[in-house]
């Protein structure tokens, strides 16, 4: 296959097609991505000949064989050789815990540098936007830490432009700066990204220490990620953190975003309604807890996620460590296309992950 | 900084506390002192309000009942003419988790007449709870007080100093815990005399007989699918002699004949165990792992099923020691029993086997190197206690014998 048919995924209307389209050709994209992995990666071949022989052509989308997640921090899995790798990913965890190193050729790290886009697209419009991350900029002198963080920070930096970094190294905020900041693109909605719990600790709440609050200009977009856990924990639910943000920077849109570094592309946006899309080249299967078998839309289990777009390194089915729950398909009431799902946290008695809540961040 | 969990002392220096300890001495090994001491600790342990939830506690207390603690005296006998005394200071380091293994080692320590100095893990759990509790309650009831002022029990986070301070006072040393912990242990000094016995990281495998199992009737076969169901699946499958592979001996036909009867009893009787989602996770990613690296060829009973059951045609312990429990069995299938040793290595302690002759096992014994097999025990069997662990009498180590020569 060549490079330009590696990227064809992301020619489909991203929340367009119907569940019967959709099935068919997502079937047919990951079936052949079972077949390339299996003849380019030693160990993915031994998997799926020895545990999935019966799914190497899966009949259904159910059928295809899945990876669990945490393979990805005991094996360096790829099916490209070495020199091709452009770039090796590396999940975040609390320190001294195992890493994912997920291998990404030039490719598949252009495919994913293009679903993002289009994702991002389809809610925050092409035009780019001043840009302003709540979170310290010391990773970019030390390119060496290309980690999780890292990556989503640069991803969705690529949206924005007259980058602000409000933290500093010790994640606290610059409140003179951000004052100066916004007062030059007043005129204009801006685009604020940042791991949640990082924005609750050190935007919401040490704004609120500080007696501080700001007004962004009309039609200003928060989209954060990372993992709910330490939300959790001081428990703030997503309404109540959306309530903070509109009122210490009057904040209308706040997008949630799931996503992890082990599925390029599987970038689930959260609409208007607070539910999370699959686009296009990208699905979720909920499992039952007990046996792992596919659950009934509004039950909720294990989350599997699919996506077309890993080709240099076998992780185009996953089975997470993380709850969720289908909400629906093709009918949620903002008129995209495809599942929309919520998640519920992670399974308990599993390890922590997620640049949310892996970090420490001081309490204002 | 050392936190005191039991100490009959209010001295918060553990130097005095060690001191005062040494002052005491020891006391006759099996006295009426220790076995009173261990009658009645065995007995609350079978009135607690958590024995329900953890059944090994009721076993600790079954093992140490008076019938027990007599027949233990008896094996422990010394060598014709001897005397035996008390070792004297023991600093015993728990495990971890299951913390009632170590309670085996420290019961037979006090048994023996020794003072005792336990370092329990940091995490509270319901064992440590329990034996807390009851040292408490015996120490405001005024009972006990020769085996009390002879107990301490403290925790600290790991501190090589402290652990260093407790050991320049101790006579002989029990370490239970991971490899790396009983290395990082192991480096502490003892004073020369010290004597110290390590129970590092060890694992279990179980071998069965298919020409045995096939003589076992219907009715029979549930109650031996429920003993092993129990080595295999109690402690979530992380104990030492928790079984980790199953060696079918037989031909092929019987092989096949006796899996289908043997996994179908065990299924029909796994419900009982406590399954969480996070242990199916570990084990789903083990066997994906095991596949990756070559280890199994196929699976049986796909994903759902609990144990998981891997096939390969050998196991040995490399991939044991990359199982994590929680539920998985690599079944190896071999003609004779003896063909069992070349996979086995000094990580493995414990063999779990149903239908075999003594002549059989001995000639599998005869294949052994190095340190691996140190206990061969029934279906049912494999987290039995025994006062002699990982090939050494805890005898040995807890007393001594004064040899007495009359000529």
């Amino acid at each position: 296959m060549s490079s330009t048919e590696a990227i064809a995924p992301l020619d489909a209307d991203v929340y367009g097609l119907d569940r019967v389209s959709k099935r068919r050709w997502l079937l047919g994209g990951l079936n052949d991505l079972t077949q390339h992995h299996r003849e380019n990666c030693t160990e993915y071949g031994r998997m799926v000949d020895s545990l999935w022989p019966a799914s190497i052509t899966a009949p259904d989308l159910e059928s295809v064989p899945w990876l669990p997640v945490r393979l990805f921090k005991m094996l360096d899995l790829k099916s490209v050789p070495h020199h091709e790798v452009s770039r090796t990913l590396v999940s975040s965890g609390t320190t001294g815990a195992a890493v994912s190193r997920i291998f990404l050729d030039a490719d598949t790290a252009r495919s994913q540098t293009r679903a993002l886009t289009r994702i991002f697209a389809e809610f925050a419009g092409n035009k780019r936007m001043p840009m302003l991350v709540v979170d310290d900029d010391s990773f970019l002198r030390d390119r060496s830490r290309f980690n999780a963080r890292a990556a989503g920070i640069l991803g969705f930096a690529n949206f924005g432009r007259d980058h602000k970094y409000l933290l500093d190294e010790q994640l606290r905020p610059d409140w003179d700066a951000l004052e100066a900041w916004l007062e030059r693109h007043s005129d204009q909605p801006v685009f604020l990204f940042g791991f949640t719990y990082i924005v609750w600790q050190s935007l919401v709440m040490a704004a609120r220490h500080d007696g501080r609050r700001f007004r962004l200009p009309p039609g200003s977009l928060l989209v954060h990620g990372g993992g709910w856990k330490k939300m959790e924990e001081a428990k703030v639910d997503n309404a109540a953190f959306k309530a903070a943000l509109h009122d210490v920077l009057g904040l209308e849109r706040v997008h949630n975003y799931y996503g992890m570094v082990e599925q390029v592309g599987s970038v689930f946006f959260e609409c208007e309604h607070g539910h999370l899309h699959s686009p296009a080249y990208a699905d979720v299967i909920v499992r039952s807890t007990d046996d792992l078998t596919p659950v009934p839309h509004g039950t909720p289990g294990v989350i599997q996620v699919l996506s077309l777009l890993p080709r240099s390194y076998p992780g185009h089915s996953l089975l997470t460590e993380d709850l969720g729950v289908i909400h629906g398909e093709d009918d949620c009431p903002c008129g995209r296309n495809g599942k929309h799902f919520g998640v519920l946290g992670r399974l308990k008695n599993v390890e922590i992950r997620g640049c949310s809540d892996t970090r420490t961040v001081p309490t204002p | 900084m050392t936190t005191f969990l039991f100490s009959s002392s209010g001295d918060s220096d553990l130097g005095a506390q060690l001191k005062r300890l040494r002052a005491l001495g020891t006391l006759q090994p099996f006295s009426p002192a220790v076995t009173e001491f261990v009658g009645d600790f065995s007995r609350r342990v079978l009135k607690l309000p958590q024995l329900r939830a953890h059944p090994e506690l009721a076993t600790l207390a079954h093992w140490f009942r008076s019938a027990g603690v007599a027949h233990l005296e008896r094996r422990a006998s010394a060598v014709e003419g001897n005397r035996i005394l008390a070792r004297g200071l023991v600093f015993h380091l728990a495990p971890a988790n299951v913390d009632v293994l170590f309670a085996y080692a420290w019961l037979m320590s006090v048994l023996s007449g020794n003072t005792n100095v336990a370092r329990l893990s940091q995490k509270p759990s319901a064992q440590r709870d329990a034996l807390i509790g009851i040292l408490g309650a015996m120490r405001a009831e005024g009972l006990h007080a020769q085996v009390l002022e002879r107990t301490i029990l403290l925790t600290y986070p790991h501190d090589n100093a402290i652990t260093a301070k407790i050991s320049s006072y101790c006579h002989a040393r029990i370490v239970w815990g991971g490899d790396a912990t009983v290395r990082t242990i192991r480096a502490i000094p003892l004073p020369p005399l010290a004597v110290e016995l390590a129970f590092p990281d060890r694992f279990g495998v179980a071998a069965i007989s298919a020409r045995a199992l096939d003589a076992v009737g219907d009715g029979d076969l549930p109650s031996l699918a429920r003993r092993f169901a129990n080595d295999v699946l109690w402690f979530g499958q992380q104990a030492c002699s928790s079984p980790r592979c199953l060696y079918w001996i037989g031909d092929h036909e019987t092989i096949a004949r006796g899996k289908a009867r043997l996994w179908r009893a065990v299924s029909e009787d796994a419900s009982r165990f406590e399954d969480e989602t996070a242990a199916l996770m570990s084990r789903v990613t083990d066997a994906h792992l095991l596949a990756a690296l070559g280890h199994a060829s196929t699976i049986d009973g796909g994903f759902s099923s609990l144990p998981i059951r891997l096939q390969a045609g050998s196991s040995d312990g490399e991939v044991r020691e990359l199982q994590s429990g929680n539920g998985l069995v690599v079944e190896v299938e071999l003609a004779s029993l003896d063909e069992v040793g070349a996979q086995l290595d000094d990580r493995d302690q414990t063999l779990v086997q149903f239908g075999f002759e003594p002549v059989e096992i001995d000639a599998l014994l005869a294949q052994l190197r190095g340190r691996a097999i140190d206990r061969v025990v029934p279906f049912g069997r494999a987290l039995d206690f025994h006062h002699v662990w990982d090939g050494t009498d805890l005898f040995s180590v807890l007393r001594r014998q004064v040899t007495l020569a009359s000529v």
